[in-house]
């Protein structure tokens, strides 16, 4: 399709745009939508979840799967906690529910149309090639289309499996039939019947008995075109014996009205496996005035299935208009450990809404919630989280600490933790505070010689160093320059 | 949903049984009062009672409880003596929600420091009538609760004036007691304090069940505290195994002042305590501490509490701990709001659960909506069992284990105790925590 005048101008006014606003949100571009292959109808009816099952030449149990979902998100209604007012602007009827950006999942980097690499150098990845050279593989998803995956040929030799899903469900079908809606199930809530129906892509890995996955696996997220709804689904599977360390990162451009992200993520760890599940969620996060941002409800849940088994989850959430996000863990092995490492961290009108279910079934389980929520600015940052210990989970432990951090008089952090327990033999703790930065703290720093902002930065790094700690080392160093961009300004 | 139209079917009830009142109500019809109990009535026939969607009532089903038909207790009080009189305090009883002067020591109230009466005489007296008037206007219109309605359509109500500048040497202590034989009665209990500025009072409220009988008792407080005054409130309960209460508290809090509130629950089938305080001025101090001991074979306690840190400069402290046995369970809710501009807050909440058997549940929810910036608030839940070094190294200075346990359990409740300033209603609280051990 040629491309005419006012599309280039419009894409160098964007890339201008760009420039201006490179210190507000650094990843605000988009592509041009008209060279995307597909775009379907806005709204959401059977007959778009039946051209998206078709479109990519899914089996008929596959649609099946979707069309039960669909009438149970035609079923079920909005969900009410939170602040729901936001809620009600959202426009099922108004969002395209499946973009293709180009006819094939490159197989060569050379492949790739040029456009696509532009995105990629303008996010800075040559990412892509920076983690080939640090052995990360990638697998890279615009607007829920899986575009590439790297290291592909490595990772097959040790009979490890990381393809995007619609790959999955042509090559593997016998696993994603096993797993998929194994731990998030089409019935589970409102967002996650949504993805179940409409999901486009996303990304698979599968861990096979013993192995351990020699590199971190990451997928990386964008919504480029407008009013688009992303939905992707990751299901990981590790096998007994298995270790996987996965990265997620993601980005929008930036836009005036709101773009719905709902993502599903299923993860499965048998005897002795151990998956840790890393975040970096950098969607935009609307301007100064709240306009614009992307509504970010995800479900990610991860079950321990196995014996000893252990899934630990980080996250850092800069980005987002709205967060409702839990990554969950189920622990049904005896002996299975589950973690939750967050930070949230929220500015100018950003709602964050986040935190963990550690739900204890098997006997001597353990669980440790760490969340530290800073709030700037008019936002509003909340833990909401869940801590059950069944009736028969013996000696199951629960540590959990969230803090909140306020800077400005103007926002506020909220904590709502429930504890649920029916066991004498369990053992639970959990604290909260809330206070600003210690005058006392600031005071000494800049008696030491460092500004105002220098010094905010340095109590900030160490009140959540905890969770950076968890971070692999590449995403750590991201996240809190992300921080530091996120806060700028927020303290005068 | 069926159960849900069920219950709201049988709040209807409540609209007959109010007629049933209003017929043995001689003399007061003309009486505002009487005009806020129509009002109250009606209001809760329209509003019906919160189901378990209702995020305050999550962990507390009330389904049972409202499927019954309810009657009103005989009219007839038997005199006795009904609690163990706490000592060097002044009494004021109530029998299946009467007032029984017998029991009271109305007339050991000096009128020029405090004033006790029933809300039909306060109507009739000149200097409190406006502000009683007042007060309960608020709570019809307010109406925090279905079952604070309850209390007003029903209850004969209390009402007791504590003169400014005044402090009360001796505590007051009010007994709510259920008596006699019937069953599923509902009683009323409405009880209207307010403190004028400067001035200091302890209440302790003992409320007694009748057994295997059972019963529905509201209990609705209304707390005014004027500037600079500082009211105390000691409760302990020992409702029987069949009984469910209902027992409300709204505080208002003006500027300097101090409220203190301590419950030692012990009986009941279903006890739900609601703690609302709110606070209108500055420099204003709220405590509220909690115990219990669940031991009986199925009983549900739900703790709900509540301070709206509406203004700077104030702080709260809360400390609840419990015991839970047999298939008992524990709920605690407490919420902490920091209203906008609420600056310089300090807000510190904790509770403590000790599950004693494998069918022994509590559920916690301890909860914190913050809106300004510099405040310091926490809150810790722990829940657990006896360390078993502690009982270890008791037994081997040569107790049984059975007295090592009630020794710990013993020093765990108290630690709540501890905030008691009054040495005989800690000994009071003490004899019959012992009991339950």
């Amino acid at each position: 399709m040629a491309v005419n005048l006012d599309q280039k101008l419009e894409k160098q006014k964007t890339i201008d745009q760009l420039k201006d606003i490179e210190q507000d949100y650094k990843y605000g571009f988009h592509d041009p939508e008209d060279e995307y292959a597909f775009k379907s109808e806005k709204g959401l009816t059977e007959e778009i979840v039946r051209k998206i099952s078709e479109m990519k030449e899914e089996p008929e149990w596959m649609l099946d799967f979707r069309l039960k979902a669909l009438d149970i998100f035609q079923k079920k209604p909005m969900p009410t906690w939170g602040n729901t007012e936001y809620l009600n602007q959202i426009d099922f009827a108004n969002i395209h529910y499946f973009v293709r950006s180009s006819e094939k999942q490159g197989r060569d980097w050379d492949e790739v149309p040029t456009y696509i690499r532009e995105t990629f150098d303008k996010l800075g990845i040559s990412l892509l090639e920076q983690k080939r050279m640090m052995g990360v593989a990638v697998d890279a998803v615009i607007d829920s289309v899986s575009v590439k995956t790297t290291f592909k040929k490595q990772l097959s030799e040790l009979g490890i499996i990381f393809c995007s899903f619609s790959e999955a469900v042509q090559d593997h079908p016998e696993l994603i039939k096993k797993y998929l809606g194994s731990v998030v199930p089409y019935t589970d809530n409102f967002f996650a019947a949504l993805n179940s129906a409409v999901f486009s892509d996303g990304s698979f890995c599968y861990i096979p008995k013993g192995v351990k996955c020699p590199m971190e696996l990451s997928t990386y997220f964008r919504i480029n075109t407008a009013g688009t709804g992303q939905f992707e689904r990751t299901l990981i599977v590790a096998e007994e014996k298995s270790t996987v360390s996965y990265l997620e990162g993601c980005t929008a451009p930036m836009r005036d009205e709101n773009q719905l992200h709902a993502a599903v993520v299923e993860i499965v760890a048998m005897d002795d496996a151990f998956v840790k599940y890393s975040t970096v969620q950098n969607w935009y996060p609307g301007n100064k005035e709240g306009k614009g941002g992307v509504y970010n409800f995800v479900t990610k849940r991860g079950m321990c299935r196995g014996v000893n088994s252990k899934i630990s989850w980080t996250q850092v959430e800069t980005g987002s208009a709205i967060t409702w996000k839990y990554p969950s863990c189920i622990l049904k092995g005896d002996g299975s450990v589950g973690e939750f490492y967050s930070i949230a961290v929220t500015n100018n009108f950003q709602q964050a809404d986040t935190g963990t279910k550690m739900i204890h079934i098997g006997k001597n389980t353990r669980s440790t919630i760490i969340s530290k929520g800073i709030s700037a600015g008019k936002s509003h940052n909340s833990y909401r989280g869940l801590v059950k210990v069944g009736k028969k989970a013996e000696n199951a432990r629960n540590f959990s600490q969230c803090d909140s951090l306020l800077m400005g008089d103007k926002c506020g952090a909220h904590t709502f933790p429930y504890l649920e327990i029916e066991n004498k033999s369990a053992q639970v703790e959990h604290e909260a505070t809330t206070s600003k930065i210690g005058e006392d703290q600031l005071y000494y720093c800049q008696q030491r010689g460092l500004s105002e902002e220098d010094a905010i930065n340095l109590i900030v790094n160490g009140y959540c160093k905890e969770v950076f700690n968890e971070l692999p080392m590449e995403f750590a160093v991201e996240a809190q320059k992300l921080l530091a961009v996120s806060l700028e300004g927020s303290v005068g | 949903m069926a159960v849900q139209e069920l219950i709201n079917k049988n709040v209807d009830q409540f609209q007959a049984l109010f007629d049933l009142y209003a017929n043995r109500l001689n003399g007061i019809k003309d009486s505002p009062y009487f005009r806020i109990k129509q009002d109250a009535v009606r209001h809760l026939v329209r509003k019906g009672f919160p189901g378990r969607k209702n995020e305050d009532w999550k962990y507390t089903n009330l389904t049972q409880l409202l499927k019954t038909r309810f009657q009103h207790p005989a009219r007839q009080v038997s005199g006795d003596q009904l609690s163990q009189p706490l000592p060097n305090s002044v009494r004021i009883s109530f029998e299946n929600g009467l007032l029984v002067k017998e029991q009271s020591d109305l007339d050991k109230f000096d009128a020029s420091e405090v004033e006790v009466m029933t809300v039909e005489d306060a109507l009739k007296n000149a200097t409190v009538k406006d502000k009683v008037l007042l007060e309960l206007e608020n709570m019809e219109q307010v109406g925090v609760s279905a079952f604070g309605l309850l209390s007003l359509a029903f209850a004969q109500g209390l009402v007791i004036q504590v003169k400014k500048n005044t402090r009360l040497s001796n505590p007051i202590h009010i007994t709510y007691a259920s008596s006699g034989s019937e069953k599923n009665t509902l009683t009323s209990q409405l009880c209207l304090v307010m403190v004028e500025s400067g001035s200091k009072a302890e209440i302790f409220q003992s409320i007694i069940g009748k057994k295997d009988q059972s019963y529905l008792q509201t209990i609705y407080n209304r707390f005014v505290i004027a500037e600079n005054a500082n009211l105390s409130v000691y409760k302990w309960q020992e409702e029987g195994d069949q009984g469910n209460l209902i027992y409300t508290t709204e505080i208002n809090q003006a500027h300097g002042s101090t409220y203190t509130d301590l419950s030692l629950d012990l009986g009941g089938k279903l006890v739900r305590n609601n703690l609302y305080a709110t606070h209108l001025g500055q420099n204003i101090t709220t405590n509220l501490y909690g115990s219990f001991v669940l031991s009986g074979q199925k009983q549900h306690l739900d703790n709900q509490t509540f301070v709206d840190h509406a203004q700077p400069h104030c702080q709260s402290n809360e400390l609840y701990k419990g015991i839970i046995d047999h298939y008992s369970k524990a709920v605690f809710n407490g919420k902490i709001i920091v209203r906008p501009d609420a600056q310089k807050i300090n807000a510190f909440q904790q509770n403590a659960g000790l599950l004693l058997s494998d069918h022994a549940s509590i559920d916690s929810k301890p909860q914190l909506e913050i809106f300004a910036d510099d405040v310091r608030c926490s809150h810790g839940a722990t829940i657990g069992q006896l360390d078993e070094q502690a009982l270890y190294y008791l037994m081997t200075r040569g107790l049984e284990r059975k007295q090592a346990t009630k020794m710990l359990q013993s020093a765990f409740i108290q630690e709540v105790f501890a905030e008691l300033e009054e040495d005989n209603i800690a000994r009071y609280l003490q004899d019959k925590l012992s009991t339950y051990l």
